[in-house]
């Protein structure tokens, strides 16, 4: 069963992207901050796929996607990233920092479903 | 005259201590953990270390020491680090930090942000041991900010290196006499008794503090965002004069212009040693 991480601070929220997953086979897990998301790679790097927030308290989503992306053993695993408060330039800048998918906040629930499914797929096939 | 000394009890099973094996967990505990140990403290590493050896069924330290080294589960040197650097501690330990930080630290945070719109309290306890002085801290911003507490983020960070103490500190919950230092207001509102006689945080003020474990000697600290405050009170004693002013360098890059760093009451730092402010004994200013 493909892996999820879910990086978002806000209980709603989660319990939005929750729902949004629900009907998938999934195993996802849960974290509020990209620092425990850090944590979380590092005790397990066979995710196959992250979703994180950007605005969050302790580390925010661009230092995750970095940090990510540094790091030989969790590099590979593709990420979503989420949120309702940047421009295109920043977007486009998020998505050369090694994101994959961007989805603008309020999320649409067929959008998350449809991009989660197109990178577990691509993460299959490759 | 009485005789103020308390004699240590000594058994039959107390292991001795060679200079070798002291040097030896001297270098490894200054690598892992930049923790400092002098000669002079050689009376408390064999004290706090003789219970480990005991339970773990070590004859010498010089057997510890080979079995720390080649421990890949970590378990070890965390034990290590907690026996080292573990205080006894109380909620409200040193007390003037607190009133200055509620009296007049919150007040400015909450101007300066009022000026810019920014809704969040950010502050990190390096080195938080326990627990009580993260839950005073987190107390102190939900009572400032009362009312309008849903108006704002009051983040707090609470990071130390034995995960033993964090677990602890995430527990929340503590003997009465660790609580008793509290002003009652504080005690009342955010504190309930367990069946078991304990007291425990309330999970609203739990719930907002983000504990980790963090090694203080990592190169960089993974987090962007500065802090209004640092609060790393009884931390750097463990650590030499290099050390220090490193870690002192770094928290500074990680202080808001006009944050705080408040150490413990008894250390110091040098004018050369800080890029702070002195504000006032173990309160400094970015």
């Amino acid at each position: 069963m493909p892996k999820l991480l879910i990086v978002e601070d806000d209980p709603v929220m989660r319990k939005l992207l929750a729902k949004a997953v629900a009907n998938l086979v999934v195993d996802a897990h849960y974290t509020s901050d990209g620092l425990y998301a850090l944590d979380a790679l590092r005790c397990n790097s066979d995710y196959d796929l992250i979703i994180t927030d950007i605005s969050m308290p302790i580390l925010d989503g661009r230092t995750l996607i970095n940090l990510v992306r540094q790091d030989p053993r969790f590099d590979h695993i593709p990420i979503i990233i989420m949120s309702g408060v940047v421009g295109m330039s920043e977007i486009a800048d998020l998505l050369d920092s090694g994101a994959d998918r961007f989805i603008p906040k309020p999320f649409k629930m067929d959008v998350v479903l449809e991009d989660v499914q197109s990178l577990l797929k691509n993460k299959v096939a490759g | 005259m009485a005789n103020n000394t308390i004699a240590t009890p000594q058994t039959a099973t107390e292991a001795r201590i060679t200079d070798k094996e002291f040097g030896a967990i001297r270098k490894l505990v200054y690598d892992k953990f930049g923790i400092n140990l002098t000669e002079q403290k050689k009376t408390l590493v064999v004290g706090r270390l003789q219970k480990v050896l005991r339970e773990r069924e070590f004859a010498t330290f010089d057997e510890y020491f080979q079995w720390l080294i080649q421990d890949k589960s970590g378990s070890g040197l965390d034990e290590l680090a907690t026996r080292i650097s573990t205080n006894h501690t109380f909620f409200y330990r040193e007390k003037a930090h607190f009133e200055f930080f509620q009296g007049t630290v919150l007040p400015e945070i909450h101007a300066r942000h009022q000026a810019t719109g920014n809704k969040e309290f950010r502050i990190w306890c390096a080195g938080c041991s326990s627990g009580e002085e993260p839950y005073t801290l987190m107390m102190l911003m939900m009572d400032f900010l009362g009312s309008q507490l849903n108006q704002w983020k009051p983040i707090l960070l609470a990071t130390d290196i034995s995960a033993r103490a964090l677990k602890t500190a995430m527990s929340g919950e503590y003997p009465q006499d660790r609580v008793s230092q509290l002003p009652p207001g504080l005690r009342n509102k955010y504190f309930q008794k367990t069946p078991d006689g304990l007291m425990s945080v309330a999970p609203a003020v739990r719930d907002r503090i983000f504990f980790r474990r963090h090694n203080l000697m990592d190169p960089t600290f993974p987090f962007k965002k500065q802090f209004d405050a640092i609060f790393c009170r009884n931390v750097m004693i463990y650590f030499d004069r290099p050390t220090r002013n490193t870690l002192v360098g770094k928290y500074h890059q990680h202080t808001v212009p006009g944050g705080y760093l408040f150490i413990g009451h008894s250390e110091t730092l040098g004018r050369d040693e800080t890029p702070y402010n002195y504000v006032m004994p173990a309160v400094y200013r970015k």
